[in-house]
């Protein structure tokens, strides 16, 4: 308060001084904070250099057909955000237009970049560009049908998730009719750890059991929400969800290989999920 | 229509195991004679005969959800990626085979897949050793008799011998104690990896 009491004390004087002094003078005055000339004052490049970046990226185009190659693209990460997804677009704004991806939230909810990067399944806006002169290697979710670059047939995955039926379903009339079905909250918390998947798919394609059997297998997707729908103390047909999964290729491919665990970008764990159905299973 | 697909989807799914999925060459559709008919349902020598399965249930599925966008698409053999030809000509089709996304040239190992697919490898191995020494040991004197060069090996390998009993050894130890954690795991939770 004080500042600016004497900010506007010196305003005056300035204005009264004099209206042809030029606006350096005014510099000259002791203030404690930037003068609007002087906020106006843009810096120049902090470093004339650049962190170039190499990104190698699958392409392959349906209406060219040819083999898939892999594309190198030359990137300054200074001008460039700290993502995977910022480099992709920035690819896509001032280098090659053709470059297909899908995207949608740039935050980590909705699931739609989901793609293999370095090697491991991970969603492109949550992922961080290594840094370091080595190569980033960006290929499309692993064993699934191409359909334009990065872009994969999800078709497979979304019948595998209907198929477990993911809704609410009862044979009584909820205890108060016309209201909500209680729940305490221990019941509730059963749910933590399954209720936060996005359906991605970095899970179920990080697994080489879905890999071979691929329309059999139900993958960790599936499976986690079939046990979130399992646990869920308001359903009332869990005898009946444990039987539809209780099937040697449906539950059984799973060998608790774990690719999923480290790979859900949601720090989610399928894994334990299916070995609490497999427990289920063995307890009735 | 749709009892055709149900069928063709239980026979596909129950009978034929993906290995059987026959890979199609690139198809490029002929100009005139499949555009005529605006109905999608063909028969005859067309994929929805279930007497001979050529698609998988999710490539019927594929399939299905594309004709059911636009019946005036002709369905397709293998993946049905259907691209549009050449611009101005109404109806024309390629019909692509999709590639699929690299998976284990690419994928990065991890602890956990190593260990599992370890374990993979030592029981095959194992029970390969097993057999092939079982064997061995029954045929050896009549096999050595017969083949003299199957002889001269064995007189001159008798010194690996010891090497392939401690690879066997340890692909034992290996196997039996990933057994037990598997066990272990699966009833009493312990031992489960923590996530990242």
């Amino acid at each position: 308060m004080a500042t600016s009491l004497i900010r506007r004390a010196m305003n005056v004087t300035s204005r009264v001084s004099s209206s042809t002094v030029a606006p350096a003078s005014r510099l000259v005055l002791v203030r404690p904070y930037a003068s609007e000339a002087e906020a106006q004052k843009v810096e120049p490049k902090a470093a004339a250099s650049t962190n170039m970046k190499t990104f190698q990226i699958y392409r392959w185009n349906p209406d060219n057909p040819a083999k898939p190659q892999l594309q190198d693209y030359k990137i300054d990460l200074k001008e460039c955000g700290p993502m995977v997804l910022d480099a992709l677009i920035k690819i896509k704004n001032e280098i090659d237009p053709s470059l297909t991806f899908r995207r949608s939230c740039r935050e980590g909810i909705c699931g739609s970049c989901a793609m293999n990067i370095n090697g491991c399944n991970g969603l492109a806006c949550l992922t961080k560009i290594e840094s370091g002169s080595s190569e980033t290697t960006i290929t499309p979710l692993p064993h699934m049908f191409v359909i334009k670059d990065l872009v994969v047939d999800m078709t497979n995955f979304y019948n595998q998730y209907k198929s477990i039926e993911p809704w609410l379903k009862r044979k009584n009339p909820p205890p108060t009719a016309g209201k909500e079905i209680p729940q305490s909250k221990k019941d509730r918390a059963k749910l933590d750890g399954m209720y936060e998947c996005i359906l991605c798919a970095c899970c179920s394609t990080s697994c080489p059991s879905y890999w071979w059997n691929p329309e059999s297998y139900l993958g960790p997707a599936a499976l986690l929400h079939a046990n979130r729908w399992i646990s869920d103390s308001r359903d009332e047909y869990t005898k009946e969800r444990l039987d539809a999964v209780n099937d040697e290729y449906k539950l059984y491919r799973c060998h608790t290989i774990l690719n999923c665990a480290r790979a859900c970008p949601k720090g989610l764990n399928p894994g334990k999920q299916i070995q609490h159905i497999k427990q289920l299973q063995l307890t009735g | 229509m749709a009892s055709s697909l149900a069928l063709k989807r239980l026979v596909s799914s129950n009978i034929l195991p993906s290995s059987l999925r026959v890979v199609r060459p690139i198809v490029t559709a002929p100009s005139t004679s499949r555009i005529s008919s605006t109905n999608a349902m063909r028969d005859g020598n067309d994929v929805f005969d279930p007497l001979s399965p050529t698609m998988s249930p999710s490539q019927v599925v594929n399939t299905r959800d594309q004709l059911m966008k636009n019946p005036f698409f002709s369905s397709s053999r293998g993946m049905a990626t259907l691209a549009k030809g050449n611009e101005g000509e109404t109806g024309e089709q390629k019909n692509i085979l999709r590639p699929l996304s690299p998976h284990l040239p690419i994928y990065k190992p991890q602890l956990n897949s190593t260990l599992s697919i370890s374990n993979r490898i030592s029981g095959a191995f194992l029970t390969t050793v097993l057999l092939f020494s079982y064997l061995l040991s029954l045929k050896m004197g009549s096999l050595c008799l017969t083949y003299s060069s199957f002889y001269q090996f064995f007189f001159y390998s008798a010194k690996l011998f010891l090497v392939s009993a401690s690879v066997s050894a340890l692909a034992m130890s290996y196997h039996t104690y990933y057994g037990i954690r598997h066990l272990l795991m699966d009833l009493l939770k312990v031992g489960v990896p923590k996530v990242k």
